[in-house]
């Protein structure tokens, strides 16, 4: 079943009110979507996942929504428990009073579908929006055709965690059949969902570990990435992130080479904080050199053996660092 | 006619006393039978009695019947030691002599009435101590003097004539001159601090100090015939020695790193005979300097951690394991450690004496001294020779290592049946041989420092080499240490080599390397502290200089190291603070340690404890930090 430009209804803030009557009749425009209901929408990006989402991808969910509508994106999913839900939830808690995310539900508006979403939907934050009438009920079909609905409505699209088999996985294909970017989030190899992160990798998806690989290709491929403040701030602008990413290579991987040494400079300066005296030389000394075996930390420190031992077994107690060999390492965060 | 005479035997490496009843009845054909369970040396007795008294008093009537009774007739025993009481008991009937009640006899005879020296004349002197005698009748040796323990009169036999003349009392002879003076200074003696303030100031930095005399170890060794004496007035210095061989020698004298002034005394052939350390100032008047063939400490570059670990392992008596690749200096470490040794205490070195008197027939076994047993087997060493053994079982060498040091080198090459055979001694401090003619339970209290490669082409986590084994070979290699070998060890340490830049860095001046002095000192004190925690107030020792008391006592000297010391004695004195106790728990979870782990560690936390210069009466958590960093996954985990 091919999506057509076909009309869709959209429940806004304007028609919560009385819901019967205001459906809108939308040809498949982005621009004209974007009239309707605010700007972000015509730079939707989907966010669809498993329902049965892992407490990683529920955080994952989270991090990479904050940094798409910080950059000025707007929020597509699906309205089901799971990644979806999350998606809406998390962009509606970081802008007021623009339209920031949209809800494609498998039923006409009556139906009951994206309840949870009525705060934001009255709070002029969230749409939801049906190719169906309005009290058209909710079937296998209804719910394929939705996740086709979201692939022609988004720009680009993340992928949080797929099963082979699921729905996303049907959204994700579209979007590929369009030629539109999808962006797989790297999950453990060991985990079930590991598959289907293979296998869309495999059809086209583009595999990242990071919303800013997504701004960095979106970026590339003309998308103005835009700075938008929001509840949550990341101390960095998006715009250093891209720059930093962009600067590193066009690789990818050297990305988040250059982003986990970030995170480290970050952890160290953490570590590095909370120690005082003859414990913050030790591990200034250690963070320089990498590792050191005690005899030499003795001749660059000055210490006794005595106190580096207990200093040592300190920091190893912490965590802050670990010992193989008789030689003391750096502990990665 | 029957005339009975004190004597001994050896059960294990105790004495026991034994009476040899002789009768003699005069009949027209000659007889001569011993009883009492003796071997092939006693019953030869006969005929070398026969012929000593044919010998010396050929005008003696040769026509008698003598029956030897060895009482008790049960306890088998063995040698020649009766060759003496059993001709002086023939003599004394044919010429008419009393054998006096208080005095007790061995010796071994030649044909011509000399006396050969036996094994266990110590244990002979202390025996008659124990049981009252008033005189003991020794063969001949230059050496008996080293018996400096009064009590008993010792007289020197040289041949069984003297003997006849001195109980007839044609002539009489004397007893050896024994010093009192030539006692060393024993541990507990220590506890008198302010005689001995000297000994214990070093650490302090207190110049006076002086070193403990190390004298009597290479003269023991047999290396020099006489100990040099170095005197330092000013600059001049003397220096004397002879080799016992002959062979010319030069002195060369070399400024150390700690500021001590050594000499070196080689041989023409270029090998070092005997080291003279001579401390940095004017000594105390009595006391000279240290003389020794081991390494000082000082000299040893790098290896701050497996320093530090056998000064631990030294003051608390933790069984140590280096592990390191080739050339990385495990050997030397060892031979350094040999210097840091403490004194025994008089009780303790009773103990060592006894057995090393009843295991050798040298002249070492008349010492009575405060220098702790180093023993090195070689790794072909047989379950026999290092835990004891034979029909009559004799000791092994972790009885010879009793109250000392067991040193094994490559300590995986040692026969696995060898290895495991140690496991319940480590455990119980004795081992109990059991053969079908006697069992015996031999003291083996030791300290053990093993060495070992970490794989067997030696270079695992070697820097600068590869190391070329299979996985499967290195696990095999690790795998011939059992766990429960592994698990008695105490502290692990991982030797590396030392980087060649840093082997000849000139050392900066105002951080010279600890020498062994210092850290002999720092351990004395720390064995002190413990001495007076494990010692109850009743058992504390009392002055006992001419060591009459101890003798008579003969008691199994208590277990003063927090290495050995009960699991009872050690808890309920070990005091650990509870913040303490908090974070070892924290460390068993986070580094993933059994329980024995814990004890073991705990232990090692009180050394560390006692180590500190003013000593700490709790166990804190820097103690125990430090104590977690010679665990045992440090060297073989990952």
């Amino acid at each position: 079943m091919q999506v057509q430009k076909a009309d869709v209804r959209v429940c806004s803030a304007a028609c919560l009110s009385s819901w019967v009557g205001h459906d809108v009749v939308w040809r498949g425009d982005v621009e004209v979507l974007g009239t309707l209901v605010g700007d972000y929408m015509t730079r939707g990006v989907a966010v669809v996942g498993a329902r049965n989402v892992s407490e990683r991808g529920r955080v994952l969910t989270q991090k990479l929504v904050a940094g798409l509508v910080e950059s000025g994106f707007g929020v597509i999913s699906g309205c089901a428990r799971g990644v979806d839900m999350e998606a809406h939830r998390k962009a509606m808690r970081l802008v007021e009073g623009e339209t920031v995310t949209a809800a494609i539900i498998p039923a006409g508006l009556g139906m009951g579908f994206g309840k949870e979403l009525n705060d934001g939907v009255s709070g002029n934050k969230a749409v939801l929006i049906s190719p169906y009438p309005f009290e058209h009920p909710a079937r296998r079909w209804t719910f394929a055709y939705r996740n086709k609905l979201i692939a022609q409505i988004a720009v680009a699209m993340l992928v949080v965690e797929v099963g082979v088999k699921s729905g996303t996985m049907q959204s994700a294909r579209e979007m590929l059949r369009l030629g539109k970017p999808v962006f797989v989030m790297a999950v453990d190899p060991t985990s079930p969902t590991a598959e289907g992160m293979v296998q869309l990798v495999h059809e086209g998806g583009i595999l990242v570990s990071s919303v800013k690989h997504v701004m960095k290709y979106l970026a590339d491929v003309g998308f103005e990435i835009r700075r938008v403040s929001c509840g949550v701030t990341t101390g960095k602008t998006n715009h250093e992130v891209v720059q930093n990413v962009a600067n590193g290579s066009d690789c990818v991987q050297n990305g988040i080479q250059a982003m986990k040494q970030n995170e480290q400079i970050a952890y160290r300066r953490d570590i590095l904080s909370g120690l005082h005296g003859d414990f913050r030389r030790c591990m200034e000394l250690l963070i320089e050199v990498g590792n050191i075996d005690l005899t030499s930390m003795s001749v660059k420190t000055g210490l006794g053996t005595s106190t580096l031992l207990q200093i040592l077994s300190d920091l190893e107690m912490r965590g802050y660092i670990y010992q193989k060999m008789d030689i003391y390492y750096v502990s990665q965060n | 006619m029957l005339v009975k005479i004190n004597s001994l035997a050896f059960k294990g490496v105790e004495a026991v006393p034994v009476q040899v009843e002789v009768d003699v009845a005069f009949r027209k054909i000659p007889q001569f039978s011993i009883v009492g369970l003796g071997d092939k040396a006693v019953y030869e007795s006969r005929e070398r009695v026969r012929a000593v008294i044919n010998n010396l008093y050929p005008d003696l009537r040769t026509l008698y019947k003598v029956t030897v009774n060895l009482a008790p007739a049960s306890l088998p025993k063995e040698g020649a030691l009766y060759d003496l009481p059993i001709a002086l008991a023939i003599l004394a009937v044919q010429m008419g002599f009393e054998v006096p009640d208080d005095a007790l006899f061995v010796g071994e005879l030649s044909l011509d009435g000399a006396l050969r020296t036996v094994r266990g004349v110590l244990l002979a002197v202390l025996l008659a101590i124990q049981t009252g005698k008033n005189e003991v009748f020794v063969p001949f040796e230059l050496k008996l003097d080293a018996i400096w323990i009064a009590g008993v009169d010792i007289y020197p036999v040289r041949s069984v004539h003297d003997v006849v003349n001195h109980l007839s009392g044609k002539k009489r002879m004397q007893p050896v001159h024994r010093d009192v003076n030539k006692r060393p200074v024993f541990l507990d003696d220590l506890l008198d601090l302010d005689k001995y303030k000297s000994y214990l100031s070093l650490a302090q930095g207190d110049d006076n100090a002086v070193r403990i005399k190390g004298i009597r170890r290479v003269a023991r060794r047999g290396v020099l015939a006489k100990p040099i004496v170095c005197q330092r007035q000013g600059s001049s210095e003397q220096s004397r020695s002879l080799l016992k061989d002959g062979i010319p020698y030069s002195v060369t004298s070399s400024e150390g790193v700690d500021g001590t002034k050594s000499t070196f005394v080689t041989d023409t052939r270029g090998s070092t005979r005997g080291c003279v350390v001579d401390s940095t100032v004017d000594s105390v008047k009595g006391s000279t300097a240290a003389i020794s063939t081991y390494v000082d400490m000082a000299a040893v570059r790098g290896q701050e951690k497996a320093k530090r670990a056998l000064e631990i392992a030294v003051a608390g008596g933790h069984n140590t394991l280096l592990v390191g690749p080739p050339g990385s200096g495990k050997s030397m470490l060892a031979k350094a450690m040999e210097g840091i040794l403490p004194p025994l205490t008089l009780q303790q070195a009773l103990e060592v004496a006894k057995i090393r008197s009843v295991s050798s027939q040298d002249s070492t076994q008349y010492l009575i001294d405060a220098i702790p047993p180093f023993m090195m087997p070689h790794h072909s060493v047989s379950n026999v020779g290092l835990l004891g053994g034979g029909s009559i079982p004799r000791p092994g060498y972790i009885t010879m290592a009793h109250r000392g040091v067991l040193f094994l080198d490559e300590f995986p090459e040692f026969g696995r049946n060898v290895l495991e055979g140690m496991r319940q001694p480590m455990e119980d401090g004795s081992v109990m041989i059991v053969r079908s003619k006697e069992k015996n339970r031999f003291p083996a209290r030791f300290m053990l420092l093993a060495t070992s490669n970490p794989c067997p082409c030696g270079y695992l986590g070697d820097p600068n080499h590869k190391c070329t084994c299979s996985p499967s070979q290195i696990h095999r290699y690790q795998s011939r240490l059992s766990g429960p070998i592994l698990d008695r060890i105490d502290l692990h340490v991982l030797v590396k080599p030392v980087p060649h830049d840093s082997l000849s860095a000139k050392i900066d001046p105002a951080r010279r390397p600890v020498s062994s002095a210092t850290m002999r000192a720092n351990i004395i004190r720390a064995r002190l502290r413990q001495m007076v925690r494990y010692t109850e107030a009743t058992q504390q020792p009392t002055p006992d200089p001419a060591g009459v008391n101890m003798a008579m006592a003969s008691l199994r000297s208590p277990d003063i190291v927090n290495g050995d010391v009960s699991d009872n004695a050690f808890l309920s004195k070990m005091n650990l603070r509870s913040s303490a106790e908090a974070l070892l728990r924290q460390a068993m979870v986070k580094f993933d340690l059994s329980a024995r782990a814990y004890f073991r560690i705990l232990r090692v936390a009180r050394t560390v404890a006692d180590l500190e210069p003013t000593g700490s009466a709790f166990i804190e958590d820097r103690h125990v930090l430090e104590a977690l960093q010679f665990r045992s996954n440090t060297v073989w985990g990952a």
